[in-house]
């Protein structure tokens, strides 16, 4: 047994998420987590699979380097202990927030925040971004979702929001979310 | 009162839609009892709804006070939503799809209408995290699960966060 994260890249077009997974299914893999977007027309994807033996493994490496050259799917491999990890992406004891920000687009903004939270040792569990408004006079918002301890004073985070807010000229939003066990 | 065994996902119960309470219910007392006795004995659990347990009566029971100490205890039959505001996105998990949770947008603000337990009809608005268990609950009258409203990219598989049961 062997298990691996792997990740593809490429320009979008219908059949690569069927062209990844047959190679996996036919090679007797299992797909344990999978993730995928598209930016700009390029196709990303992650997913973790457990590979049955040695030969799998070997059968995976050779078929995806015939889908790099037919599809143009650039690929890369890392291998992970056959035993699951215990680390959770939001791990006990912590709580989840959602900063939204939201402004002129210019240099700086997914930096800025995010620099603020790696000084508070803040991890980032999600981020997505998305541009609008007109070519003129371009919107940029971005969501994050951060994990942060439950004995971490979130107001902490002030003073450096303010000054994001300032030096950016951006909205900049946090507030709890909210988990509901109903 | 009894704790009910909690119906798990994909018992077919929890797809169906539930049928109206009508007076009198000789039952009814004697349930609302098991079933908030049932609600307490989930760890963290704020809302349940009647075929949670097996049960397709439109009945539900939420005490969101562990959030909003403002609140309490509310026994709502037929409960039904007559106007909605806003939007608000929570993280919702679900005593019948254990171990799984994903964010959810809900109403911010509803007004719903409801029978309470001695026969007489009620109405009022609710906001923020008691508007968002209530829409949830009442979903589950309608056989419709939370995995269903799923808008977000994000469905977040891992165990949630278990706290010490309430008693």
């Amino acid at each position: 047994m062997k298990r691996a994260a792997l990740t593809f890249i490429g320009k979008d077009r219908p059949g690569i998420i069927a062209a990844v997974t047959r190679v996996l299914f036919e090679s007797g893999c299992n797909v344990e987590d999978t993730t995928m977007t598209i930016l700009e027309g390029e196709f990303a994807m992650i997913l973790i699979a457990l590979l049955p033996s040695e030969r799998a493994r070997r059968k995976l490496k050779i078929e995806y380097d015939r889908l790099k050259k037919r599809w143009g799917l650039h690929h890369f491999w890392k291998e992970l202990p056959v035993q699951k990890g215990k680390d959770l992406k939001h791990p006990r004891g912590t709580k989840t927030y959602i900063l939204s920000i939201i402004g002129k687009d210019r240099t700086g903004i997914v930096y800025g925040a995010s620099r603020i939270l790696a000084q508070f040792g803040l991890n980032i569990t999600d981020l997505n971004c998305k541009i609008s408004g007109s070519p003129a006079r371009p919107l940029f918002a971005m969501i994050l979702e951060v994990d942060a301890p439950n004995r971490f004073n979130i107001k902490r985070l002030d003073p450096s929001l303010k000054r994001l807010r300032k030096n950016l000229g951006v909205d900049v939003q946090i507030r709890p979310l909210e988990h509901l066990s109903l | 009162m009894a704790v009910l065994p909690i119906r798990l996902f994909p018992d077919p119960i929890l797809r169906k839609q539930c049928r109206l309470i009508r007076w009198p219910d000789p039952e009814l007392e004697k349930f609302i009892g098991d079933l908030e006795e049932t609600l307490y004995a989930q760890p963290g659990g704020i809302g349940i709804a009647a075929p949670q347990v097996g049960v397709g009566k439109r009945l539900i029971l939420l005490d969101v006070s562990p959030k909003d100490p403002t609140k309490q205890l509310e026994i709502m039959i037929n409960p039904f939503i007559r106007r909605t505001e806003g939007e608000i996105l929570s993280r919702e998990g679900c005593m019948s799809i254990p171990d799984y949770t994903a964010n959810v947008k809900r109403f911010q603000r509803i007004f719903l209408e409801w029978t309470d337990k001695k026969g007489k009809a009620r109405q009022r608005m609710a906001s923020g995290i008691e508007a968002v268990c209530l829409q949830h609950e009442i979903d589950h009258l309608n056989g419709v699960l939370f995995i269903d409203r799923v808008v977000s990219l994000k469905t977040d598989v891992f165990p949630r966060k278990r706290r010490t049961p309430r008693s």
